[in-house]
């Protein structure tokens, strides 16, 4: 542990009056950063970066391949991905739209892009989440977020937000994790800004010094009280006790100013709000694109080092060439069990828009932490999601559902991965997705990777580690 | 602003017509103590301040703070982006109807709020939150802030414009530490929110917020 750690971990178990920020003392070590995007309902990578073209597979007619005119390769790239189906989108039984291709994706971030197929442990879309974000309990129960949030989040305000929902969104299990490391969950990023400051803003908000008197009160009547006396030593006041010392650090920041995604009276916005409309031009409207808007903030913002984000449930109407549709299908990428094909696409579109917004601009961002580096060069985005879906289709049928199938793949964005690189591979006559060596690459099938081996290659791209760690340095080739 | 301290003793809901209690001072390290969250928090202010229980808490952006009721349609339009006009309208589309004929659409008690989840509660219908933090978190003494002042602060401005529930001399120009009233105000508050009456001390450390130059108006007090 850093000394920085340790100094934060002696001052909220001692319950010191006075808990600042520590500053960043990282012992050398780069500050890293960890985006996972999820994908709820199981984003099926056959469907996206790891297709299967007709002619390619014996059994096309019964399996979910794609027409060979669908299946697309930009010049240059090792991956190759799924063209819009347009046909099927606009003949489907809800009114559908996409605006992106995923050949968009590869060609702008194809070179640092590594898809590494793997299997999850569950068919339950909660269960499969959770272990999806915590490598199947690899790290005591930890999440990938609290697990980077804890090796790079010295010194930040907020080092872990979480904004994702369902399993995606829950904290870990593992009860000896550092309060500073614990995540913080964000229903909805429109307004987290609000609660980032005690009383800035509101109609009623007292004289500052008024309130600091009041404040200040408040802490000698916490000490001094019969109930204070009664309660002081139990774990549950003291930890309260220190989150609020917590919180003022958190306070001084002034960060409502500069999380802040929507015009307010008597509050000030932050610099970047009209980049970020130009980027995100529904952000007041699409919870999503609100999500890639607070991520750029808090990671621009040096307030973050991990943070979770992803479409919701929920169906979201948009406007696309002067026509509303869906963009966002109920249930996500679980709308696939009434059309497999279409539900795929539009998510998938849906999903890959919104990063290629937010990459882009981590991209073009210098890292508060490294001077002379953007963001991006110091991050993974990790596509993240619970399983696959299953790869039978009725013969020849185009409109068909599809069942929670564990057998997948998962797509990593990074420049500190070799990039435009697939690790494991599928074969076209069952479209079962098949693992590879950790150490050399090289294809093995007939054996799949596990969500452990996500975590671990996530981590060792991020330098974490961990005990019972493992190590996969072909991702690095 | 002196309900910031209700924090202190959360957990009382004495009965204030049973004996007084002798105070035992014998500290513990079991931890019995329960988080009051949202709902429980919500009540208590509202009975408290003798506020509507929709009216405790309401943001800089007109959203309540944190609330738990029933569903409507309009709800989980507003959870979608959508102002109120658009909402409206939208609502009318889905119904076929000229005007929006809105009425409760899941008929479970949610929480809603900008500060739900920070407050202890979870959305599971709005907001895929299926669980609620199992402790506080980060944001929570500052959402708590939030919705103290807010209610102490419409409390007041209704005392002020009258008749006057709970702040007596809210209309004084000048409120001092060792003024009657400010001891009258402490009093009042501490058995409205905690059930019981404050010791000598606890009126001393309260009244003494008035300590400032120029001095406090009895509405900066309350």
């Amino acid at each position: 542990m850093s000394l920085t750690r340790r100094t934060l971990l002696g001052a909220l178990t001692a319950g010191a009056a006075a808990a600042t920020l520590p500053a960043f003392a990282f012992g050398g070590q780069q500050r890293r950063y960890l985006i996972v995007i999820g994908g709820p309902g199981g984003a099926n990578i056959l469907d996206s970066f790891l297709p299967v073209a007709h002619s390619e597979s014996a059994n096309a007619s019964v399996l979910s391949t794609h027409f060979d005119e669908d299946v697309l390769q930009p010049a240059g790239s090792t991956l190759r991905c799924v063209a819009p189906l347009v046909d099927a989108i606009e003949s489907s039984l809800i009114p559908m739209r996409v605006r992106y291709e995923q050949a968009t994706f590869l060609q702008r971030y194809g070179s640092m892009t590594t898809v590494m197929t793997c299997e999850g442990s569950s068919v339950n879309h909660r269960v499969g989440q959770v272990r999806a974000m915590n490598g199947n309990t690899i790290n005591r129960g930890r999440t990938i977020l609290e697990t980077v949030g804890l090796a790079h989040g010295d010194g930040l305000a907020l080092p872990v937000v979480n904004m994702m929902g369902g399993g995606l969104g829950e904290s870990g299990t593992d009860s000896s994790l550092p309060i500073a490391a614990r995540q913080l969950s964000v229903q909805d990023p429109r307004t987290f800004a609000m609660g980032t400051h005690g009383s800035l803003g509101l109609e009623h908000a007292p004289d500052p010094g008024h309130l600091a008197r009041a404040r200040a009160a408040r802490e000698s009547l916490d000490q001094s009280s019969a109930f204070a006396n009664r309660f002081a030593h139990t774990s549950t006041l003291q930890r309260w006790a220190s989150l609020r010392q917590l919180a003022l650090a958190v306070e001084d920041q002034d960060l409502l100013t500069k999380l802040l995604l929507r015009e307010l009276p008597n509050l000030t916005t932050p610099p970047e709000l009209e980049l970020l409309q130009q980027t995100f031009p529904c952000l007041l409207t699409d919870v999503f694109e609100a999500q890639a808007a607070l991520t750029f903030l808090l990671l621009k913002n040096g307030l973050t080092c991990s943070v979770g984000l992803a479409p919701r449930n929920g169906t979201l109407q948009v406007e696309i060439d002067g026509v509303r549709a869906i963009e966002n299908p109920q249930l996500a990428f679980d709308y696939s069990h009434n059309d497999h094909r279409v539900g795929q696409n539009v998510m998938w579109a849906r999903t890959l828009r919104v990063a290629d917004g937010l990459i882009g601009l981590l991209e073009q961002t210098e890292d508060p932490c490294s001077p002379g580096q953007t963001i991006l060069d110091n991050s993974v985005v990790a596509f993240l999601t619970e399983f696959g879906r299953g790869r039978e289709r009725p013969a020849d049928a185009l409109v068909y559902g599809s069942g929670h199938f564990p057998n997948n793949g998962v797509v990593l964005v990074s420049p500190l991965l070799g990039g435009n690189r697939l690790f494991g591979g599928v074969d076209p006559d069952t479209c079962l997705t098949y693992g590879f060596d950790p150490i050399t690459g090289e294809d093995r099938p007939g054996t799949h990777m596990e969500e452990g081996d996500v975590f671990s290659g996530i981590c060792e791209a991020l330098g974490v580690d961990f005990p019972g760690r493992r190590s996969l340095p072909c991702l690095f080739t | 602003m002196m309900l910031l301290l209700a924090l202190t003793a959360c957990n009382t809901d004495a009965d204030p017509e049973a004996p007084p209690v002798a105070v035992v001072d014998i500290s513990t390290a079991r931890s019995t103590l329960r988080w009051k969250r949202n709902r429980a928090l919500q009540n208590d202010l509202s009975r408290a301040l003798a506020l509507p229980l929709e009216e405790v808490c309401t943001e800089v952006d007109g959203s309540v703070c944190a609330t738990v009721q029933r569903i409507r349609y309009l709800d989980w339009l507003a959870s979608q982006g959508l102002d109120p006009q658009e909402a409206l309208q939208e609502c009318a589309a889905q119904q076929g109807t000229a005007t929006c004929q809105d009425d409760i659409w899941i008929d479970l008690y949610s929480p809603l709020g900008a500060h739900t989840v920070s407050l202890g509660g979870n959305s599971p219908f709005l907001g895929e939150q299926y669980q609620p933090l199992a402790e506080p978190g980060l944001t929570t003494p500052m959402a708590l802030d939030r919705m103290l002042l807010s209610a102490c602060g419409e409390r007041a401005t209704r005392d002020l414009a009258g008749p006057i529930e709970v702040f007596e001399h809210v209309g004084l120009s000048a409120i001092t530490s060792g003024s009657i009233e400010a001891e009258q105000t402490v009093s009042t508050l501490f058995r409205r929110l905690l059930a019981r009456d404050p010791e000598a001390e606890e009126v001393a450390t309260v009244t003494a917020i008035a300590d400032t130059t120029p001095p406090m108006s009895g509405e900066q007090f309350a």
